[in-house]
């Protein structure tokens, strides 16, 4: 069976790299194209240059892929660009996270409740067949959970492609495509796992309702109320991200981004994240 | 004779022309660089048959890693217009999370897992345009948004199941599709396509329950589906 998981792992790998590979090529598909037969000027000859301006910014945005809680960002972004490819900035955001019914779901879950008695959160996750068992009790998870707090991060724009665009037959529109690249600290708070029931640690919270748990009506100790202290930490992350900045009214702009982020992991190792963004800003 | 549509395009062109053009018409030394240099189009697409082959994966699936091949096939009944159908099938990886909580609390979450998509929608492309790589690379571009609807294979695995495990089998569901995405042209007969679908599911929670007779409840679930493809032009 690991075997097989690991041939799936493999193949989904290979299908990851693919996919990315093939993503990439829509960042540099102009080879065969080459030079338009109108001459490049017409978008060489930039209506919205960067070179030597500053770049203030605000945005909004999530994370893309959460598992137990949900989060969203609001940045604020001051840039400096020393010529049309390059800029460097730094970006602080404040984060706001709420429980997903994941998370509701696995701090309440149960050791046995065919009758769905032990609340209705999980009601549709035990599978059970109704009635055939007794002795329900509560066995809560409190699995390694990181909620965001903040952020503060140095970044770089590498400005890709410069080019303009008509909508519907009639507006113009200029843009940017950029990558952007960043490295810096989150401020978080890591909920560590714990796999006992609090105040006993020699009694295990996942197991037969004889040996492990508690009762229905121990409310204090599952759920929100018996979840682990946090710590507070800050943690080093980076990510990379593509932005697609549309310019109007001469100095404003505004741009959607979406990044991969990387910070050590609650648990050990690395936590991949995704997150999505608009960026509102001026440029002076 | 302008038709309807034609005439409610340009005057939502010209509402959004007097916004997003105002510092160009401002600007003398572009006075002769206005929408004529986007016109003619690069590529014609009216009447034309497009075939595209890609990858794609689920960026917001909680549990789940999910990738797919998938495949478009789109007749353009105008360059704005066009008519598509989509097939997809999926391969799923499980995330550390779920893997975490079977191995250290053994808890095992009933999974949506995504096994094919088909779908049918209508395409629109308000925008076009092109832009300047900084390798001297001219490279022309459109834009289109896209609505339909089709249906999306679930397969149920019901390794939840403690007592009664029901054999693993796939059920459909009816899903509605809507989305945009951008195509970069690289010659007159290719493209490459990148795009990002929300595509709303409309599961019914019983199915994935170890026992019959579950109540039958409609759970909408979104997919957010990315993907990029590789287009060719009959």
């Amino acid at each position: 069976m690991k075997n097989a998981n690991h041939v799936v792992r493999g193949r989904l790998v290979a299908f990851a790299i693919a996919l990315g590979a093939a993503a990439a090529l829509a960042a540099a598909p102009a080879a065969a194209q080459g030079r338009a037969a109108e001459g490049e000027e017409v978008v060489l000859k930039r209506l919205y240059a960067k070179a030597q301006s500053v770049e203030v910014e605000a945005g909004v945005g999530f994370v893309l892929n959460p598992t137990f809680v949900n989060t969203q960002l609001a940045t604020a972004t001051i840039r400096y660009h020393w010529s049309e490819s390059w800029g460097l900035g730094v970006r602080v955001g404040l984060a706001q996270t709420s429980d997903r019914n994941e998370r509701k779901c696995v701090e309440t879950f149960y050791n046995r409740d065919p009758d769905h008695a032990a609340g209705a959160v999980c009601a549709a996750q035990d599978g059970g067949a109704g009635g055939r068992e007794a002795g329900v009790n509560v066995g809560p998870a409190y699995m390694p959970i990181r909620e965001l707090r903040g952020l503060a991060m140095l970044t770089a724009d590498y400005s890709l492609a410069y080019g303009k665009q008509i909508l519907l037959y009639g507006a113009t529109n200029h843009f940017d495509l950029r990558v952007r690249v960043g490295a810096g600290l989150l401020s978080a708070l890591d909920y560590p796992e714990r796999a006992t029931v609090l105040g006993d640690d020699a009694r295990q919270a996942r197991g037969a309702p004889a040996e492990a748990g508690v009762s229905v009506d121990e409310r204090e100790k599952y759920g929100v109320a018996a979840r682990p202290a946090a710590v507070s930490k800050y943690v080093p992350a980076a990510f990379v991200g593509v932005v697609e900045e549309y310019h109007f009214l001469r100095r404003f702009f505004v741009s959607g981004e979406l990044s991969g982020y990387l910070a050590s992991g609650v648990a050990g190792g690395v936590d991949p994240f995704f997150v999505a963004q608009v960026n509102f800003g001026l440029r002076m | 004779m302008v038709s309807r549509h034609a005439l409610w395009a340009r005057v939502l062109g010209l509402v959004l022309g007097v916004v997003m053009t105002q510092g160009a018409l401002a600007e003398p030394r572009f006075d002769e660089y206005e929408i004529r240099v986007i016109k003619p189009r690069f590529m014609s697409k009216r009447g034309r048959v497009e075939l595209a082959a890609g990858l794609a994966t689920i960026v917001n699936n909680t549990f789940i890693y999910s990738f797919l091949a998938t495949g478009l096939l789109t007749y353009h009944l105008s360059e704005t217009l066009a008519l598509e159908a989509q097939g997809g099938y999926a391969l799923n990886a499980d995330r550390g999370d779920k893997v975490r909580l079977n191995d250290r609390f053994d808890i095992k979450t009933i999974l949506l897992r995504p096994e094919s998509i088909a779908n049918a929608r209508l395409s629109w492309t308000p925008s076009y345009g092109k832009f300047h790589l900084t390798a001297s690379r001219i490279v022309y571009f459109d834009t289109y948004l896209t609505a339909g609807g089709g249906m999306t294979g679930i397969h149920y695995t019901y390794d939840h199941c403690e007592t009664e495990r029901p054999a693993a089998r796939s059920v459909s569901y009816p899903t509605a599709v809507v989305g945009l995405g951008q195509r970069y042209f690289i010659d007159q007969s290719s493209s490459v396509r990148i795009g990002l679908d929300v595509q709303r599911v409309m599961v019914d929670t019983a199915d994935g329950q170890c026992y019959a007779g579950a109540e039958h409840t409609v759970n909408p679930t979104d997919n957010l589906l990315f993907f990029a493809a590789w287009s060719y032009y009959l």
